[in-house]
């Protein structure tokens, strides 16, 4: 369950990563494997309670008077969230050394880890995911269940018991395929991903067509630049001029009217800045939506 | 027994009419005792400043010139009608708890506090008094913290990871009190094996340097003035500095934020990654604090101040909400 947890925390907004599933599989044997691939694909267990249930139990097994329930819903209406939250953390099982610089760093992080059940840790007598699945029958052994689990496993436990567990596998499950390409120009930078907007001309418009990581050789000198060509700002959020182009590769597109280009590309990814093109040499949209 | 109350909130801030004096007070008044030096506590255009004399540098260093003084924790002072002193809060380096004695009945004014010790700043101390004043920024069930040390084991792993792909980290805290509990707790923890050196933003550089020089055990760090920093590296800055110039000097990294709000999901939304480290007593601590003071009456201020004085009550304890 532990490392369930830990595959989902590593995954994004897409959702988890083929590879990082194939990670995940090959360390927890095929029982596991197979219950977290149904998970991700849309086969939902037998949900054990409504959310409302499931809030129920956990406020008659943690004595919590109403008014506080009431407080605590204003600060996370999830009530699948507020039942993870509500039961005592799991107990402590290290605590800081009282010396301020303890001997043996290396080991106490090695220690710490393992006794926290820290992601990427082996975990501590935790349940496997099969386990907790088959877990999952009646309100005592939910909670059972749930109390011996931290908080974030607590939340995932939840999600599937209630119904409510959205996460997927990301599609296209084999090695990039690099079905499209398209030449980009970047229009906004937001320093803290660091994350980049690219957009495509569409008459005289440029239109946004996908936000992306700025994950180049080339990210520092085009940070740097961005420092000196900034047109507009929006909070960190910085609109810089329309010169540079990128070449994207994706896998397809779908379409999608809430987006201003009419699509969402399937694993969009940055191949390469290309600094020598000016931004007349930009696909067309129109093109990519023809795919 | 209906006494007068020893503090009373008015529009500058908690006042003490016995001494002729205000705590943390927000608006311009004659005299102010400052528990800390968070800025929604320790404001300009106070007439005189005292707190303690650990809270002081860092007080001058972000207030310019101020008429204050600095005081030793537990040392009695008599002001106007009344005996006060300060009491470790274990909140950040220096911050207090203010006792206030009038004719043998004790009042304490929190301030801001966190009942674990972190290693770095003083630990909080209850103290006993009839009426305790609690702030209760987290004070509903659904905020207990971690252990510090699985806190920091996490950001490690993060910081690891991203060293061994070539990304520096961003840790978003505040510049004073999280940002050197961070540093401090990282370099506990890793010693000099850690992935790389710890730099700075020129803001959290000030205040560690100060601090550094006050004697708190602070590890060696690089300030980024300008330069990239390494590709290792674990960069603390404050979230303001994201908005800047600064932010584009970084070069590939990876961003993260430190804060007891990252219990909630909602909030750890557009984060790559979130820890939930906070400076303030968790729900467990908040409880246990009151009940160590022996308070008949607590008093409750900033945050989730109507559910907890609720609770309190529903405790057998009397309670109202202050501010």
């Amino acid at each position: 369950m532990i490392r369930f947890v830990a595959l989902l925390a590593g995954g994004s907004k897409g959702g988890t990563s083929a590879q990082a599933f194939a990670t995940y599989a090959g360390e927890v044997g095929p029982q596991d494997a197979a219950a977290a691939h149904a998970l991700l694909t849309g086969t939902r267990p037998k949900r054990l309670a409504a959310p409302q249930t499931l809030l129920d139990w956990v406020t008659e097994a943690t004595n919590t008077p109403a008014f506080l329930i009431t407080a605590c819903l204003a600060a996370t209406p999830d009530k699948a969230e507020l039942a993870a939250l509500l039961l005592p953390q799991t107990v402590a099982t290290t605590r800081f050394p009282t010396a301020r610089f303890p001997v043996g760093p290396a080991d106490a992080l090695d220690q710490a880890a393992l006794l926290l059940r820290a992601p990427h840790s082996t975990p501590v007598q935790t349940p496997t995911l099969t386990e907790a699945l088959s877990a999952l029958t009646t309100r005592d052994a939910y909670l059972a269940l749930a109390q011996s689990l931290p908080a974030e496993a607590r939340l995932i436990l939840n999600r599937i018991a209630t119904g409510t567990f959205r996460t997927k596998l990301a599609p296209l499950v084999d090695a990039p395929q690099n079905l499209g390409t398209c030449r980009a120009i970047l229009t906004l930078i937001d320093p803290s991903g660091p994350e980049a907007t690219f957009a495509l001309p569409h008459g005289n418009a440029l239109i946004p067509l996908c936000k992306l990581r700025l994950a180049l050789p080339e990210t520092t000198q085009i940070l740097a630049w961005a420092k000196t060509h900034t047109t507009d700002r929006f909070g960190p959020l910085r609109q810089v001029a329309p010169s540079q182009i990128f070449e994207l590769a994706f896998d397809g597109t779908t379409p999608n009217l809430r987006r201003k280009s009419g699509l969402d590309l399937t694993n969009p990814r940055l191949i390469a800045w290309l600094p020598s093109l000016t931004p007349d040499r930009a696909t067309p949209l129109s093109m990519i939506q023809r795919l | 027994m209906a006494r007068t109350p020893l503090i009373i909130a008015t529009k500058q801030g908690l006042y003490c009419p016995a001494g002729d004096f205000h705590i943390d007070p927000m608006g311009k008044v004659p005299r102010a005792l400052v528990t800390h030096g968070h800025s929604d506590h320790a404001a300009r255009g106070m007439g005189a400043y005292l707190c303690t004399s650990a809270a002081l540098p860092v007080i001058r260093h972000r207030l310019g010139r101020i008429t204050a003084e600095g005081i030793a924790y537990c040392a009695p002072r008599r002001i106007g009608d009344v005996t006060v002193s300060f009491h470790p809060a274990g909140h950040v380096p220096g911050s207090a708890q203010i006792r206030i004695e009038h004719q043998g009945e004790v009042w304490v004014a929190s301030g801001d506090y966190k009942t674990a010790p972190d290693g770095l700043c003083e630990p909080f101390e209850p103290v006993r008094c009839h009426t305790f004043l609690t702030e209760t920024t987290f004070g509903l069930p659904i905020f207990q913290w971690q252990p510090e040390a699985d806190v920091m084991t996490r950001i490690t792993r993060w910081w690891q990871t991203n060293a061994g792909e070539g990304r520096a980290s961003v840790l978003l805290a505040y510049s004073f009190g999280k940002a050197q509990r961070l540093m401090a707790g990282l370099a506990c923890l890793t010693g000099a094996q850690g992935p790389g050196p710890i730099c700075t933003h020129p803001v959290v550089e000030g205040v560690t340097q100060i601090l550094r020089a006050q004697g708190y055990a602070l590890p060696q760090t690089i300030p980024l003035n300008g330069q990239a920093p390494p590709a290792n590296a674990l960069i603390i800055a404050t979230p303001n500095a994201m908005a800047s110039d600064w932010a584009l000097g970084l070069g590939p990294h990876s961003t993260a934020q430190a804060s007891g709000w990252m219990t909630l999901a909602a909030r750890r939304k557009g984060s790559s990654a979130a820890f939930t480290l906070s400076d303030h007593a968790d729900w467990p601590g908040l409880n246990a604090a009151i009940r160590a003071t022996e308070a008949v009456q607590v008093l409750t201020l900033h945050g989730y101040t109507a559910p907890f004085s609720q609770w309190l009550t529903s405790q057998g304890l009397q309670s109202g909400v202050m501010a």
